[in-house]
């Protein structure tokens, strides 16, 4: 009866966490589709009656969000591509040791280094060298960014993994005859799959939720969604329908990716933490 | 003709020597085993004649040309290591047929050669199976078919059956043999299990510590041990080593111990005068070497424990303070039962070494 | 014979093989593998190296790049001074600290205390952990303008929700006092998951043979908890607490668009100073110094936190 009744107080404790871990979810998006008139109401209305996706179809058409949204998806496929290719390409060759050990060691305390300074203190030079070079306001300037950005992320994980990997397989592979692509391509990319699959999503979501280097880079051409939904703050008046309702256009995807992905995305997130 | 030649070898880890000045020449078929304990050097040198290792000085040839600087894939060898290291994520067609493809072999020209490998090794119902899904013999066997299918001047064998239980080991020796006769290659074994060395190869190397002890065919290296080493290493139950010192008197020489002496013929005793450094010496003496009552039998003993293993029984005998074993053919009441009797020693397979030195006289 | 020409140097010894674990030195081989690190590298330097290395330069300079015609102009380590004297920066400086200090803190007890909690039932862990991702994987400027409108004096939930208990309705964002534990309680929200995560990792990781000993010898379930969990988590504690100290500095977003730093300088971490001194008003040398000090102070933080693990490990 005591292990029965701990089990109920157990679960309804995690119940509340949830509710609270939840509910401002549940408010964007039940904000996102309130009439106008309902938004500013007190007590708030937690379950409106009458709901109208007025300000989604606004959203696409007054302010012309498609084109932001497929750009925040072009940026974020691309780097996730990128930084996947070329992060497991880095790691792979200094996992295999090749290299003087003074310079795998001096490239990976870069890595860390990268990995740890907070990104304002290089958003201003970059800005510079981005006008400089004419690439302000261009979906391959957010690329490039992200792909630096995402890199260290990579080589991290996909380190570990190819360290894992058991070493007479690979030199199975070289004395069947293997050159050093071969051996990548068709052994250790294939066996290091689950290091894939967690970078890609890593990148993907580094990709679509950044903000400050999306909004100093950009202005019409290139804007992804978060410097769309921060541009309805304005110190006069907040546009609570329209920013929510894109505030929700920019969280599903990545929710569902992550989500779906949990498995890898936790394993991600852990690496390192725990052995094994 | 594939002929294996290595000079001056030597592999050096920092301040470890791993490999000391390995000489050694592989002739064409033969199948050559590296024995030794763990440590000893011996999958080093395997590894520098496939190339997965650069020697820190020293030439390997392999069917006369330098190998030193091919890859190990134009080296034209083959290799089995010790985990098998197959594949996962590709069936057992694939895996075999991999340093095939590799090299750009026709797929037709490939499939045959998979499949007439696959017969040879009883494995062609297993084709479309993942490594996963495969027992250690059968695995080990997709690896065998991984080399043979390659058609290689040499094999190269990193302790293939020791991941398996010891029946099947036993078992997969005879049949590694065969199919190694039958393949006509040349063949470098590595192992630490004497009993393989001794039942698979045309010739031995045994190796401590990264040098050859000694290089010759099983027969050779069991009968006529050079060191202390060799005689410990090779067979089961172990030598017996027995600590004496040499003494002239009367015209003759005795090996004298503790609790016993034993004379010696005068080709004895010119082959200790030449080698031995002093009068302290060690016996040897093989377990299936020592008569158990009997005529001749001199030694005064005490019998401490009898294990009968079906076929033979070993005898745990105490002389004075040390323990000497014997084997002999399983009799159940050989001695009568008795607590103390005498054993003998075959002074034709007597064997006497330098107690400095480790070196044999004989 | 080219090839033993190649083994031998000029004083006819042989070259030693320089390989790796794998010991191969083949020319092709090593090239290919530079080739390999090329894209990294190359984009580490293009968006990482050079742009620090022009925040250093720069940070010796004077410039203003809003006044016309203006150049760079050498000035030692006057910037530095300048800064170290300025009141607002060093009040920017003890707010980062502050804010990061106090939401690792809250993020560490609640987190600890809801990952033992659910790694005590076994059920439903996926469905559990994907409640758990809403916030980690929400953009930081959509949780900052969400909560932007939670906070919201007049019809937001919270004020709802606390005038359950009786307290009267706060002016959170508005208040300079109540600000920056309004920022902070936001990103507790969206950072507690991952320390859930790890620790949750950590808990299912330990040995249950433990565990089974100490029932055996009729430990209660506190003093499991306190004497066996708590002290065999250490590392993983250790490592989640680099995690959080290293991105806990890195806040900006969140602040950018609930406050941007005010109301009056309230809110104005360090990162959010950086960026109005050298994206706003362009005082580019001024940044640079800043972001210099600013880069120092975490990597001193986070290094000297790495080298207390690895001595606490060993």
């Amino acid at each position: 009866m005591k292990q029965g009744a701990q089990k109920i107080i157990v679960y309804l404790m995690i119940l509340i966490i949830i509710a609270v871990v939840v509910f401002p979810f549940y408010w964007l998006i039940t904000t996102s589709i309130k009439f106008e008139g309902d938004m500013q109401t007190f007590p708030p209305i937690f379950f409106p009656a009458r709901t109208t996706f007025q300000h989604y179809i606004d959203v696409f058409v007054k302010s012309g969000i498609g084109k932001n949204l497929r750009n925040s998806l072009v940026v974020a496929v691309s780097t996730t591509f990128l930084s996947v290719l070329f992060g497991s390409l880095a790691a792979y060759s200094i996992a295999k040791s090749y290299l003087a050990r003074k310079f795998r060691t001096g490239f990976l305390v870069a890595v860390l280094v990268i990995r740890i300074f907070p990104p304002v203190v290089t958003t201003m030079p970059y800005f510079l060298i981005i006008t400089r070079l004419g690439l302000y306001d261009t979906l391959i300037s957010m690329i490039i960014t992200y792909v630096a950005y995402c890199l260290p992320f990579v080589i991290w994980l996909m380190l570990g993994f190819f360290q894992e990997m058991p070493h007479e397989i690979e030199k199975a592979s070289i004395v069947d005859g293997c050159s050093v692509w071969q051996r990548f391509y068709r052994i250790s990319l294939p066996l290091t799959l689950p290091g894939l699959a967690t970078t890609s999503v890593f990148c993907f979501i580094l990709g679509w939720n950044e903000f400050l280097y999306a909004s100093v880079l950009t202005s019409q051409n290139a804007k992804t969604l978060p410097v769309v939904i921060a541009s309805y703050i304005s110190d006069q008046r907040i546009q609570w329908g329209p920013m929510t309702a894109t505030g929700v256009l920019l969280v599903i995807p990545v929710l569902i990716f992550a989500i779906a992905a949990q498995k890898y995305l936790v394993r991600g997130l852990t690496f390192g933490a725990v052995k094994g | 003709m594939a002929e294996i030649k290595l000079e001056h070898v030597t592999k050096k880890f920092g301040k470890v020597i791993a490999v000391d000045d390995f000489n050694l020449t592989v002739k064409d078929r033969e199948f050559l085993t590296l024995v030794g304990p763990s440590g000893c050097g011996k999958s080093t040198t395997l590894n520098i004649i496939a190339g997965l290792e650069d020697p820190s000085s020293g030439y390997i040839y392999i069917d006369g040309d330098l190998a030193n600087v091919k890859h190990p894939g134009k080296r034209n060898i083959a290799m089995v290591f010790q985990s098998y290291a197959l594949y996962p994520h590709m069936n057992v067609f694939e895996n075999i047929g991999f340093g095939l493809r590799v090299r750009g072999m026709k797929k037709d020209e490939v499939k045959k050669r998979i499949e007439e490998a696959a017969e040879l090794l009883g494995i062609d119902d297993l084709l479309d199976r993942k490594p996963r899904e495969l027992s250690g013999g059968q695995r080990q066997r997709v690896a065998l078919g991984r080399a043979i299918v390659r058609d290689p001047a040499v094999f190269l064998l990193d302790e293939p059956l020791s991941n398996l239980d010891a029946k099947l080991r036993i078992q997969m020796r005879a049949d590694l043999r065969l199919l190694f006769e039958r393949l006509e290659g040349t063949v470098v074994y590595v192992t630490h299990d004497q009993a393989e060395a001794m039942t698979l190869s045309d010739r031995l190397v045994i190796m401590k510590d990264g040098l050859v002890q000694q290089v010759g065919p099983p027969a050779e290296v069991y009968d006529y041990p050079a060191n202390i080493f060799v005689g410990g290493f090779l067979g089961s139950p172990t030598m017996n080593f027995i600590n004496c010192s040499l003494e002239k008197r009367d015209g003759s020489g005795f090996l004298k111990t503790d609790d016993f002496e034993i004379k010696l013929n005068d080709k004895q005793i010119s082959a200790i005068d030449k080698t031995a450094s002093s009068n302290e010496l060690v016996i040897g003496i093989r377990p299936e070497d020592i008569r158990i009552g009997g005529e001749g039998c001199t030694i005064s003993c005490k019998i401490e424990v009898i294990e009968n293993m079906g076929s033979e029984s070993i005898y745990y005998f105490r002389v004075g303070e040390r323990r000497i074993v014997a084997t002999a053919e399983r009799m159940d009441d050989s001695i009568g039962g008795r607590q103390e009797c005498r054993i003998g020693f075959n002074m034709a397979k007597l064997h006497v070494f330098d107690r400095k030195t480790e070196q044999a006289a004989f | 014979m080219t090839a033993l020409k190649n083994l031998i140097n000029k004083s006819g010894e042989m070259i030693a093989g320089r390989g790796g674990p794998l010991g191969v030195n083949y020319s092709r081989d090593r090239a290919v593998l530079w080739l390999f690190l090329a894209p990294a590298i190359i984009f580490m330097l293009f968006a990482n190296v050079y742009p620090l290395g022009y925040a250093l330069v720069m940070s010796f300079f004077q410039y203003n790049r809003l006044i016309p015609g203006a150049v760079p102009v050498f000035n030692g380590f006057q910037n530095y001074i300048a800064l170290i004297r300025d009141p607002q920066i060093i009040d920017s400086f003890v707010r980062t600290i502050l804010f990061v200090a106090a939401t690792v803190v809250v993020e560490f007890l609640i987190g600890t205390a809801i990952a033992l909690l659910i790694t005590t039932t076994i059920k439903g862990m996926q469905i559990i952990r994907g409640f758990f991702l809403i916030p980690l994987m929400m953009p930081f400027v959509v949780a900052g303008t969400l909560w932007r409108t939670m906070y919201n004096a007049l019809y937001g939930p919270i004020n709802y929700f606390i005038s359950w208990f009786g307290v009267p309705r706060l002016e959170w964002l508005g208040n300079p006092d109540l600000a920056l534990p309004a920022v902070m309680i936001t990103e507790v929200w969206q950072q507690t998951p991952i320390v859930i995560f790890i620790l949750a990792a950590g808990i299912q990781a330990l040995p249950v043979d433990i565990y089974q000993s100490a029932m055996v010898d009729g430990a209660g379930r506190l003093q499991i908890l306190r004497k066996i969990t708590l002290p065999l988590l250490k590392p993983v504690f250790f490592v989640a607490l680099l995690l959080r100290i290293m991105d806990a500095f890195r806040i900006f977003d969140t602040i950018y668009v609930m406050t941007y730093g005010g109301p009056g300088k309230s809110t104005e971490v360090l990162s959010l100073f950086i960026y109005k001194e050298g994206l706003k008003y362009f005082k580019i040398g001024r940044a640079s110094a800043l972001s210099v000090m600013f880069l120092a102070v975490v990597l001193i933080a986070t290094i000297g936190f790495l080298r207390n693990i690895q001595k606490q490990q060993l």
